[in-house]
């Protein structure tokens, strides 16, 4: 085959006219083989690579598309018209794809990461503001009288810890309330917009009076802090993203995607619980409560975890060493002996003497370990 | 014209589509998707002129800047949409919230045919292979109507009428698509649909999915046997060669791919994909496509195409 004939397709029909080229005056101009009479003109800037692929180069004379240019693997102009052809001409996409593939791929991993936890958490945020504690509250009651349900109410002991609570401040915004599950489990849990749940079973485990505004402060922390709102609307963010991004690609990638979406808000709920320890914590210290207390409760809550298994408040977040030492540290620097208002202590007696007691008289469901 | 059969491949290779999806990836988060046309149009070209039939590329010449106007279009309408609802939300009034869910239903299903031949025609126009544009020729009114009459039935047969309606559309929208002065025709019928899927969805189910892999066969040979290429007196037939265990390969590998790369693999995925449709498409006929000459239009407005690309349409129906 002749190197030196290329094939024009002018825009009329699908038949290739057999053409020679010459590259002057910033275009490529096409003469028929048979009288070398002139054909046509095409300025390079308007002159971009089709295909590279297979046994010739086809390149895109105009803008629309509608006329084109077979020239043969081994034609000698070819390499010059290469470097005419105005390649992409997207100065971003051009830049970006000179870039060696080991680092485009770091890029685009940082970008990609970076902008998934900034929109997750922007998103999240604007869904936190438009949700007021009014409303938050309102949607807690739902899921705190669905939980209550099959539970029975220790009345004596809920009376005790409201009294107890009552000389604490442990929320500025949201209107607390406690109730205590008449149930030997050692568990408790907040709901969104104020309800605090606690069972009498990790008030039986108690010693001292600073544990329980531990507990308290831990619980309230995640209240004031919409802990709950918060994972649902990155869990919720999270999955759309992921959704709109992994939508072309069926729902294998989704699935995929969808469970790694489920570790991450696993680890974000661990570190949920070291904030609630935290600003647990201040509140103990506003209060003039020792934040050694907290130190204490998750001694006692670990050995209650020995050789058992833990719901609610230890089993989806793990005590773990780094907790307590993160605890300790806190209240070394904040502890200094302080006494407890005797109305704190005389309403820790009496809730104290009413979880003791045998159970009301009808049957407890008590689980036992 | 003597009978003879044509060349159809791909070339692409994954590695190329996997570097421009990169930089596609990374300037659309940064551009906080603003850059998504681009990008498709990006990859659309590049899949295009991948693509050879009888050793002349096909070409998109669609472009990010249309592309970007028709987004911004389908955009807003969407987004008027969740602008009402988030409204109806706040008020409180759980009726006027239905109201408007069941209003954007009815939307979005009465916006159908709308949506799908504005995307049709501005989507072919943008194709051409050796300059020759495609078209899509087909009625707005003529689709509305298929449309009307196959939801109307559909719901009053309880679904039965279902593939009926869907060969109706297929068969109305193929059969009204032009290259040059060439045109596909698409003859199906909607009870050898029915029974093919019936069939299929049994025996899927009787053999515990394994006959899935059969089923897909028997869809894609349905689609491509039928459809044929006519210029003049002359014709053009495509046949799928495909069989199950083919089928077979190309989910699980590329099922495979997809999931153990995190998604990063997905362009070999289409890769794969598209050396199995070229391969496995075989075009006959006796066409002198020499003689195609430029007939269609050109088209520019991309509001449905974007339109379909939002509400996550297929592109082939």
């Amino acid at each position: 085959m002749d190197q030196t004939i290329v094939q024009y397709f002018n825009g009329q029909s699908a038949r290739p006219v057999p053409a020679r080229i010459l590259l002057f005056n910033n275009a490529i101009q096409l003469y028929d083989i048979g009288g070398n009479n002139f054909l046509a003109d095409f300025p390079f800037n308007g002159i971009r690579l089709l295909s590279n692929s297979g046994d010739a180069v086809h390149f895109s004379l105009l803008p629309d598309g509608s006329q084109t240019l077979q020239i043969p693997r081994h034609h000698l102009m070819l390499p010059e018209l290469m470097k005419y052809a105005a390649g992409d001409r997207d100065r971003w996409f051009k830049g970006l794809s000179k870039i060696k593939l080991p680092l485009l791929l770091g890029l685009f991993l940082l970008v990609v990461i970076g902008g998934y936890y900034l929109l997750v958490s922007g998103l999240s945020g604007i869904g936190l503001q438009l949700i007021s504690p009014r409303k938050e509250a309102e949607l807690g009651k739902l899921v705190y009288e669905a939980m209550i349900k099959d539970q029975t109410i220790h009345q004596d002991a809920t009376k005790a810890l409201a009294d107890f609570s009552t000389a604490l401040d442990l929320s500025e915004t949201y209107d607390l309330q406690f109730t205590v599950v008449d149930d030997t489990m050692v568990n408790a849990f907040a709901i969104p917009g104020g309800h605090i749940v606690v069972y009498k079973g990790i008030l039986r485990k108690m010693q001292r009076p600073e544990e329980l505004v531990a507990l308290l402060g831990h619980e309230a922390s995640h209240v004031n802090e919409r802990h709950s709102l918060r994972n649902m609307l990155q869990e919720l963010t999270g999955s759309f993203m992921l959704s709109m991004v992994f939508g072309d690609l069926g729902s294998i990638g989704g699935a995929v995607a969808s469970q790694a979406n489920m570790l991450r808000s696993l680890s974000y709920s661990r570190s949920l619980e070291e904030s609630a320890d935290e600003e647990g914590m201040k509140r103990m210290v506003k209060n003039n409560v020792d934040p050694e207390g907290m130190v204490m409760l998750m001694d006692r809550l670990k050995e209650a975890s020995e050789g058992i298994e833990l719901p609610g408040f230890l089993s989806t977040h793990p005590l773990t060493e780094d907790r307590k030492k993160h605890a300790q540290e806190f209240a070394r620097k904040y502890s200094i002996a302080r006494d407890l208002s005797p109305v704190l202590i005389s309403n820790w007696e009496i809730l104290k003497r009413s979880v003791e007691k045998a159970s009301n008289p009808k049957p407890d469901k008590a689980q036992w370990y | 014209m003597e009978h003879r059969y044509y060349k159809f491949q791909y070339l692409g290779q994954g590695l190329e589509l996997f570097k421009i999806q990169l930089v596609n990836i990374i300037l659309t988060v940064l551009t906080l998707g603003l850059y998504y046309p681009w990008a498709k149009a990006r990859t659309l070209s590049y899949l295009y002129s991948q693509t050879h039939f009888e050793d002349s590329p096909f070409s998109f010449t669609g472009t990010g800047k249309e592309m970007f106007k028709g987004f911004i279009n389908a955009f807003v309408l969407i987004l008027i949409w969740y602008a009402l609802l988030i409204y109806a939300i706040t008020t409180e009034k759980l009726g006027l919230t239905q109201l408007i869910l069941l209003g954007f239903y009815f939307f979005l299903i009465a916006l159908t045919p709308f949506i799908l031949h504005s995307s049709y025609r501005y989507r072919m126009a943008k194709s051409n292979w050796r300059g020759i544009r495609f078209g899509y020729v087909g009625e707005r009114k003529e689709l509305v109507k298929i449309f009307l009459k196959g939801i109307l039935f559909t719901i009053i047969t309880l679904g039965f009428y279902g593939p009926w309606f869907t060969i109706n559309v297929r068969r109305y929208m193929l059969s009204n698509i032009r290259v040059g002065n060439a045109g596909f025709r698409y003859d199906a019928d909607g009870g050898e649909y029915f029974w093919l899927n019936f069939k299929g969805y049994f025996l899927t189910i009787f053999t515990f999915g394994i006959y899935f892999f059969w089923w897909q066969r028997d869809i894609f040979r349905y689609f491509v046997n039928n459809l044929h290429i006519e210029q003049e007196e002359r014709a053009l037939f495509l046949h799928s060669r495909a069989e199950a265990v083919d089928f077979f390969e190309l989910i699980v590998i590329n099922m495979l791919i997809v999931v153990f790369s995190f998604g990063l693999g997905s362009p070999w995925a289409t890769t794969r994909t598209m050396n199995f449709l070229t391969r496995n498409i075989l075009i006959n006929g006796y066409i002198a496509f020499d003689e195609l000459q430029q007939a269609q239009e050109s088209y520019n407005d991309a509001t449905g195409e974007e339109f379909s690309d939002l509400l996550d349409f297929g592109f082939v129906i």
